[in-house]
């Protein structure tokens, strides 16, 4: 008999329940068994979820045919009686722990607190599960841990915390809304495994995910939404190995690991013409094979709060060539993300020096540097933050153009919708602010501010990892066809190795601040001499198949 | 069987739908609120529009002068002759009250102004400036916040004399460590913030930045502290005054009109409460107005 199933399930926010974000949704989960909700950002795929544990959100409206847990009808409950069975019935995972753990919190309070909740056990019996759940979800040393909060765990040890919570009280159904998504990969396949784990003891998984190949290696069903509705569902085999529908096969083809730059990783053709390249501020041309990057035995130490000196950056040499991409991948707290900064002069390196086209940049003072800047350009990880939020795209963009120089408003709306159509975005965004864009729209944004100044190099860092993987493939082609077109040269960091074996000619891998290995990207993918290197490649989501 | 089941509002909040044409609509949505007045605002507005209608023009409400006195007409209570009734010289309150005002507005606007200028300069020293000089106001601030705004401004009046233009620094001086403290936090938070450091690697002088950008992102929220406080300062000025360090009787201001009818609180209500409503309605008008700019700020 099935733990979950649900018929026509439509959810809306209007008073008039006239649009359904989530529009005639069916499934069943059997026990034993995972089920993968897949869709990008805004497919009604976390609305769904909701729903089901009674909570679709302010204003929320759900009608369904049936929704049963087991035998129940949980259609018409009240929310005291959905109290009772969030938790007892159902485990919630949401996508990032360290906002649903209780920060002033012990994890192990944490814990206890869902089987006070739903359970008669004493105290003393409660911290002892508590721990023992820990134990359960691969916690090493839980009994300390219990005690710890969840700032001072890990990301994958807050999760697997989190996870402990949700199946304190073996509930039949687990719902894991991107349990991964936030994580490093290689902390992200170790979660996997848990959940592959539950699933062997008996618990249904509803896992939401907007990655394909994440959910690849749990879900025995897989269920493709867009728009609202199933676009596709059948068995994890069927839907990856012989898509039947467009949008699944659009899917499949984003997901960049294992594919070479020459290969396009979105459908949609992306509109960047000669035509409009010819018309784009050009740097002084730098002929083909002159180093613009060269970085010497960088070093950098931050202080703890402790007072203990901590080596983010250790020895760290490379050199850019004019239109070359190197990958820098690395976990987090690798260091990667220091070196871009010293390589973008906003960070001063404690030893070593990078030069820029051979002249010195580190060692030159800011007003030396200040001049320079327009020839490195920067693309960051979360390009909302790097937007004044006051500004429209308009005149981000324009300020960026008018490099320093007070111009008219308005005198270079010309040159701004040509920018605008070099990253392919309609001009009607020209009066939006960046919060009212999609995250692949604010990526766009950002790289058209970078090219105003017509760079030489642009240091992309994690440039797609806040994306869905379709938005994440059609920033990387951009980016490809940017490269070829105008000769760019990037330094590409990113903790996700297919994506930084898809877009660079040479990479290095980091850990702890050090280069462990560097090459060029095929032979560092094909064959990785380091076992670190191995298992970030183990790590990094593919299919099978290809 | 179609059936509804959970339309009440949910116990969480609302799940963000991102799609493009769901944005838009929210953004269509979102201005539609915005331009509809909510009822607290209007009627905020119009208070405040009466009274500083009645600081700029007062003869426009009565044609009674504050002091003019009909010793005949002492303590009458309120009638269609005298709105508010009349005091012991048998002045109109009415009219004490409208013209009361412009001097009861007056303190407000200009303590709030003094605290908030001087506040801007002392946060945009301590965010901006270099580490010695930022430990320097802070350590200050941290000082100035160990006295009870009040109290300080006592201290001022007790060294410098009363009435109304010391009374009005003191009040001025009073709010503006708490003010200093909230900007040079924002201004931290503009310098530090991603788009300051986004301008750096454009290649933007720091004089560029600050004017470009951090000083807008602290102004923005500034303006709504602005209008919050000076509910609070209208309240302190006439505390001030009440207390006799202000505005002196017979000056037509309304915390000395409180102290002045206090005596005679047992049979002439109207000497009090009307005054009293008056400092009550437009710390009450300054503040709802404020609060309401503070949540559209929040929700757009």
């Amino acid at each position: 008999m099935s733990v979950l199933t649900v018929e026509n399930l439509r959810v809306g926010f209007d008073a008039e329940h006239a649009t359904a974000v989530v529009d005639g949704v069916s499934f069943a989960i059997e026990p034993g068994t995972c089920l993968a909700i897949v869709g990008e950002s805004g497919s009604g795929k976390s609305v769904t979820a909701r729903s089901l544990i009674g909570l679709p959100g302010k204003n929320g409206w759900v009608t369904a045919d049936a929704i049963r847990l087991g035998e129940r009808d949980v259609r018409s409950l009240r929310p005291n009686q959905w109290r009772g069975v969030r938790g007892k019935d159902i485990g919630f995972v949401l996508q990032d722990a360290l906002v649903s753990l209780d920060p002033l919190r012990p994890v192990g309070k944490e814990i206890a607190d869902a089987l006070r909740l739903h359970t008669r056990l004493s105290p003393r019996a409660r911290r002892a599960k508590a721990i023992e759940l820990l134990d359960s979800v691969g916690v090493p040393d839980p009994a300390n841990r219990a005690r710890q909060r969840s700032g001072e765990l890990s990301g994958g040890l807050r999760q697997r915390a989190l996870i402990a919570t949700a199946i304190a009280l073996d509930p039949p159904l687990l719902i894991a809304d991107e349990p991964t998504t936030a994580l490093d990969a290689t902390v992200q396949a170790q979660i996997l495994e848990l959940l592959e784990e539950l699933k062997s003891r008996g618990t249904a998984i509803l896992l939401i995910s907007h990655d394909l190949a994440v959910v690849n290696r749990i879900a025995d069903e897989v269920a493709v939404m867009k728009d609202g509705v199933f676009v596709e569902i059948g068995t994890a085999h069927q839907v990856i190995g012989s898509p039947q529908h467009e949008y699944t096969r659009q899917l499949i083809e984003a997901v960049p690991t294992g594919k070479t730059r020459d290969e396009r990783l979105s459908i949609t053709l992306s509109r960047v013409d000669a035509t409009v390249l010819a018309r784009v501020p050009h740097a002084d041309p730098v002929p083909a094979g002159t180093t613009v990057i060269e970085a010497r035995g960088l070093a950098k130490s931050f202080r703890r709060p402790d007072g203990s000196h901590h080596l983010a950056v250790d020895d760290v040499s490379f050199e850019l060539a004019r239109g070359e991409t190197l990958g820098i991948v690395g976990e987090s707290g690798s260091g990667k993300s220091t070196v871009a900064r010293i390589v973008l002069g906003l960070e001063k390196p404690d030893s070593g020096a990078v030069d820029i086209f051979g002249e010195p940049w580190t060692a030159a003072t800011e007003s030396e540097r200040r001049a320079r800047r327009s020839r490195i350009g920067v693309i960051y990880q979360d390009p909302l933050s790097s937007f004044d939020p006051r500004w429209t795209v308009s005149q981000i963009l324009t300020d960026a153009l008018t490099l320093g120089r007070s111009t008219r408003p308005g005198s270079r709306i010309g040159d701004v919708e040509q920018l605008l159509e070099l990253v392919d975005l309609p001009t009607s965004l020209l009066s939006r602010r960046p919060l009212r864009l999609s995250g692949g729209q604010r990526q766009r944004v950002a790289i058209a501010r970078t090219l105003a100044h017509a760079p030489d190099v642009i240091v992309c860092d994690e440039p797609v990892s806040a994306l869905d993987v379709s938005v994440q493939a059609q920033v990387l082609d951009l980016l490809v066809d940017l490269q070829k077109n105008l000769g760019l040269s990037y330094l590409f960091i990113s903790h996700d190795l297919g994506v930084v074996h898809h877009v660079s000619d040479r990479l290095i891998v980091m850990k702890d601040g050090r280069v462990v290995e560097s090459g060029t990207a095929s032979d560092v993918f094909s064959a990785p001499q380091e076992s670190y290197t191995q298992a970030l490649l183990a790590a990094s989501p593919r299919f099978v198949t290809t | 069987m179609t059936q509804d089941l959970l339309s009440r509002p949910a116990e969480a909040g609302s799940p963000t739908i991102e799609r493009a044409d769901a944005t838009a609509s929210a953004a269509r949505n979102r201005f539609g609120r915005l331009r509809r007045i909510r009822p607290v605002e209007a009627v905020s507005v119009l208070v405040l529009a009466f009274l500083v209608l009645a600081s700029l023009a007062p003869t426009l409400f009565t044609a009674i002068g504050p002091f003019d006195t009909s010793p005949a007409d002492a303590f009458r209570a309120p009638s269609l002759d005298h709105l508010f009734g009349t005091d012991q010289n048998g002045r109109d309150v009415f009219a004490r009250v409208i013209h009361g005002s412009s001097t009861s507005l007056l303190i407000g606007i200009s303590a709030t102004a003094l605290g908030v200028g001087l506040a801007v300069i002392l946060g945009l020293i301590g965010g901006l400036g270099p580490k010695p000089v930022d430990f320097v106001v802070t350590r200050f601030l941290e000082v100035m916040f160990a006295f009870p705004s009040l109290l300080l401004g006592l201290i001022f009046i007790t060294v410098f004399g009363s009435g109304i233009v010391t009374s009005t620094i003191a009040v001025g001086l009073a709010t503006a460590p708490g003010y200093a403290r909230i900007i040079r936090g924002q201004v931290l938070l503009a310098r530090n913030s991603g788009y300051a450091e986004a301008a750096v690697a454009l290649g933007r002088s720091r004089t560029r930045i600050i004017v470009r950008h951090v000083l807008p992102n602290v102004l923005g929220p500034l303006f709504v502290l602005v209008t919050l406080g000076l509910g609070q300062t209208i309240v302190w000025a006439s505390s001030l005054s009440f207390l006799g360090l202000g505005a002196v009787p017979p000056a037509a201001e309304w915390g000395a009109m409180l102290a002045s009818g206090r005596a005679y609180i047992a049979n002439a209500w109207w000497l009090t409460v009307f005054p009293g409503l008056f400092i009550v309605l437009s710390a009450v008008a300054a503040t709802a107005l404020g609060r309401s700019i503070q949540q559209r700020g929040r929700e757009s």
